[in-house]
C-alpha cells in the first residue's frame, strides 16, 4: 500500500500549491523509483498476479478544487495514467485505488436507496447535510475573501511544554511521538505561509526564549523571516493582536487565532469578537490535518502575489519605519522612487484583478466582488475603461497593487466609477491619486466630459470616505441645476453616496511624488 | 427530547398553529411533498427509528407518526 504522501516530499507539495501547478517532469522524476520497482517485477514475473494498492491521505478542503484540479488531484492523475500505462503490456498487473474503496465505505453512510424508492432522493440525511455543509463552503468563500492572518501561540502550540520552564532539550519537537505531531503541524503552518497567509506570533513568554527555540532547536520548521509579526509578551493577546492588525494595516477580522488554551480563546472571542478563534481538536495530532482541512484560509486559485506576500509585508513593515523617522512626508516620499504603472487587465493578470476585488476591504469605493467570469464580461466592454496598477519604490516590488473599472452610462460623455480600489500594503503613498489621474486621462481620451463616481460604506471602507471630495469631486446634494438634470437618471439606482467631477476641471494633488 | 409537536415547530418555523394533533401533509402553506420527506428524515433522525418504503409514503399526520412512534415504544 503506497500512500502519494510518501512519494512525494512534501516541499515539492508547498511550492506547487503556492504556484497552483505542479511540475509534471519534477513528480515523474518522484514516482520513477516505484516505478522501477514495478517494471522490474513485471519484467522477471509475466504471469504472478501485482496487484498495487495506493491512496492520497491529503485532507483538502472543496475550495481547493472548486476552479481547477487542485495539485493532488493533478499528482493523482499523472500517477493512474503512468500505471495504466503499464496495463497495456502486462496481463498481471491489478490496480487498486484505496482512495475509491474509502470513497465506497463512505457512501453506505451518505446513500439511502430506501430514500431513493420513496422520494427519488439518491442521498440519506447525512448525505444531505454533507450536500449542504460543502455547498456552504463554497458559498462563503465566493461571498467572503478568506483569512489572512494566522495567529500563533507558542507553548504546547508550536511544540510541547513551556521553553520558559523545560528548557530547549525539554520540549517536545522533533522525530517521535507527540514531537513529529508538533513538526507536523509547523509544515502545515509553513505551507500556509508560502501559499500568502502571513503568520504572526502572540506568545505570553520572554521574547528571548521564544527565539532561542527559533534560531537553535533542529527540529524547528518555521523560521523567524516566516514570522511576520510578534508580540511576545506578558500582555493582553487582544491587545498585541489589536497592535499587529495596525502594523500590518489589516482588519481585525482577517485574522485567526490558533491557541491551545481555552482560557486564551475565550478572553479573545469576548474581548474581539472579530477574530476568528475556532475550537481546536483536543488531540495534538489532529491539529496538521485540522490545519490543512480548513476552509479559514483556503483560496480558489494561487496567484503569484500570494507566494510573494510575506515579503511585500516585510517591504510593508520597513516603508513604516523608515516614514516615523523622515521629518515631512511628501520629502519622504519623493526620496523613495515610487513608479507606478498601469498594465492591463489580460489572461494573464485577470486571476489577480479578481483576487483584488475580492480581498480588499479598506481602500474600496464600492467593494463590488467579482467572479472571473463576471468581470471578463464587465472588461470586454468595449466602452468599459480598465487597468490594474502596479507599483515599485525602493522597499520592493510591489506587484500589481489597484484596479480601476469605469463604465459608460446610458448617457453620451458620462462615465461611472466602477471599481476603484488599491491594496492597503501601499496605503499612505498617494497612490490613489495617481490611479485617479490616470483613469481621467483614459476617459478623456475618450470624450467622456463628467465622471461619477460613488462611495458604499460597508464599515471596513472608512479609509476611503474623503477620497472623492478632496479630489474635487462634489456630492449629489451640491450638484448645479445643469449637472443635476444631465445625472438624474444615471444616479437613481445607486446604493451610496454619489460624486460627480467635470474630468476637465480636475486637480489631483501629490502627483509630482510620482516618478515620470 | 423533543416532542413531535416542537419538531414540527421547528421544521416549519412560520407556521402558526395551536394543536398539533390533527395536522397532516396539506395542513400547513410549506407542507408539501418535499418538505413531508424531509420531516420524515428528521423524525428518524431524532428518534433514532427508521421507516420503510411503506411506512415513508403512508405516515402522512402527525397521528399517524406518533402511532408509529408510540408503537416502537416512543412516546412523541
Amino acid at each position: 500500500m503506497i500512500f502519494l504522501q510518501d512519494v512525494i516530499p512534501a516541499e515539492d507539495i508547498v511550492a506547487w500549491q503556492a504556484a497552483g501547478a505542479c511540475d509534471v517532469e519534477r513528480v515523474a522524476a518522484q514516482l520513477e523509483p516505484v516505478f522501477m520497482g514495478i517494471d522490474h517485477f513485471l519484467a522477471n514475473h509475466t504471469s504472478t498476479p501485482l496487484l498495487v494498492a495506493w491512496g492520497n491521505a491529503a485532507q483538502e478542503t472543496v475550495i481547493e478544487s472548486a476552479r481547477h484540479p487542485s495539485v493532488w488531484e493533478q499528482i493523482g492523475r499523472q500517477w493512474e495514467a503512468e500505471l495504466r500505462g503499464r496495463q497495456a503490456h502486462s496481463k498481471s498487473l491489478y490496480l487498486l485505488s484505496m482512495n475509491r474503496a474509502f470513497a465506497n465505505a463512505g457512501l453506505n453512510y451518505c446513500l439511502d436507496a430506501r430514500n431513493y424508492y420513496s422520494a427519488r432522493c439518491r442521498m440519506s440525511q447525512r448525505g444531505l447535510v454533507e450536500l449542504a455543509r460543502q455547498v456552504a463552503t463554497l458559498l462563503a468563500r465566493i461571498a467572503n475573501p478568506g483569512k489572512k492572518v494566522l495567529a500563533l501561540d507558542c507553548d504546547n502550540t508550536l511544540w510541547g511544554g513551556v521553553i520558559g520552564e523545560d528548557g530547549l532539550a525539554g520540549i517536545q519537537l522533533g522525530q517521535d511521538g507527540l514531537g513529529a505531531a508538533y513538526v507536523d503541524f509547523q509544515r502545515q503552518v509553513r505551507a500556509l505561509s508560502e501559499r500568502g497567509v502571513l503568520i504572526v506570533l502572540l506568545s505570553k513568554n520572554n521574547e528571548e526564549d521564544v527565539w532561542s527555540v527559533f534560531d537553535r532547536h533542529p527540529a524547528m520548521v518555521l523560521r523567524r523571516e516566516d514570522i511576520a509579526a510578534f508580540r511576545i509578551n506578558w500582555k493582553n493577546k487582544s491587545e498585541n493582536l489589536a497592535e499587529i492588525a495596525r502594523e500590518l494595516s489589516l482588519g481585525t477580522d482577517s485574522f485567526v487565532l490558533f491557541d491551545d488554551n481555552a482560557l486564551e480563546r475565550e478572553s479573545m472571542r469576548t474581548q474581539m469578537p472579530d477574530v476568528c478563534t475556532p475550537e481546536i481538536p483536543c488531540e495534538v495530532w489532529h491539529w496538521p490535518a485540522w490545519l490543512e482541512s480548513s476552509p479559514l484560509f483556503a483560496k480558489f486559485q494561487a496567484t503569484e502575489e500570494d507566494s510573494r506576500r510575506r515579503q511585500l509585508y516585510q517591504a510593508r513593515s520597513n516603508f513604516e519605519l523608515c516614514s516615523r523617522a523622515a521629518t515631512s512626508e511628501n520629502e519622504f516620499l519623493k526620496s523613495i522612487g515610487l513608479c507606478a504603472s498601469a498594465r492591463p487587465v489580460n489572461e494573464s493578470s485577470i486571476a489577480r484583478a479578481v483576487q483584488l476585488t475580492a480581498k480588499t476591504n479598506q481602500f474600496n469605493l464600492r467593494t463590488i466582488r467579482y467572479d472571473e467570469p463576471t468581470l471578463r464580461q464587465a472588461i470586454e466592454e468595449e466602452s468599459a475603461t480598465s487597468f490594474l496598477v502596479h507599483l515599485a519604490d525602493k522597499f520592493g516590488d510591489h506587484g500589481n497593487v489597484g484596479l480601476v473599472i469605469a463604465k459608460a452610462t446610458s448617457i453620451p460623455h458620462i462615465a461611472c466609477l466602477d471599481t476603484f480600489l488599491l491594496s492597503c500594503r501601499v496605503l499612505s503613498r498617494h497612490l490613489e491619486n495617481w490611479m485617479l489621474q490616470e483613469c481621467i486621462r483614459r476617459l478623456r481620451a475618450k470624450n467622456v466630459e463628467i465622471l461619477l463616481a460613488e462611495f458604499i460604506p460597508t464599515g471596513r471602507n472608512q479609509i476611503a470616505a474623503n477620497f472623492l471630495q478632496e479630489n474635487g469631486f462634489i456630492s449629489a446634494a451640491e450638484w448645479d441645476p445643469q449637472l443635476q438634470k444631465s445625472l438624474a437618471a444615471v444616479a437613481r439606482n445607486s446604493a451610496g453616496a454619489v460624486f460627480a467631477v467635470r474630468t476637465s476641471e480636475m486637480s489631483i494633488s501629490h502627483l509630482d511624488i510620482f516618478a515620470a | 427530547m423533543m416532542t413531535l409537536e416542537q419538531l414540527l415547530r421547528q421544521h416549519f418555523p412560520a407556521a402558526v398553529f395551536e394543536d398539533s394533533d390533527d395536522l397532516r401533509v396539506g395542513s400547513l402553506p410549506d407542507w408539501n411533498s418535499l418538505a413531508h420527506f424531509n420531516f420524515l428524515l428528521l423524525v428518524e433522525e431524532t428518534y433514532g427509528v427508521r421507516f420503510s418504503v411503506d411506512e415513508m409514503s403512508d405516515l402522512k399526520s402527525i397521528a399517524e407518526i406518533r402511532a408509529r412512534l408510540s408503537a416502537a415504544g416512543i412516546a412523541a
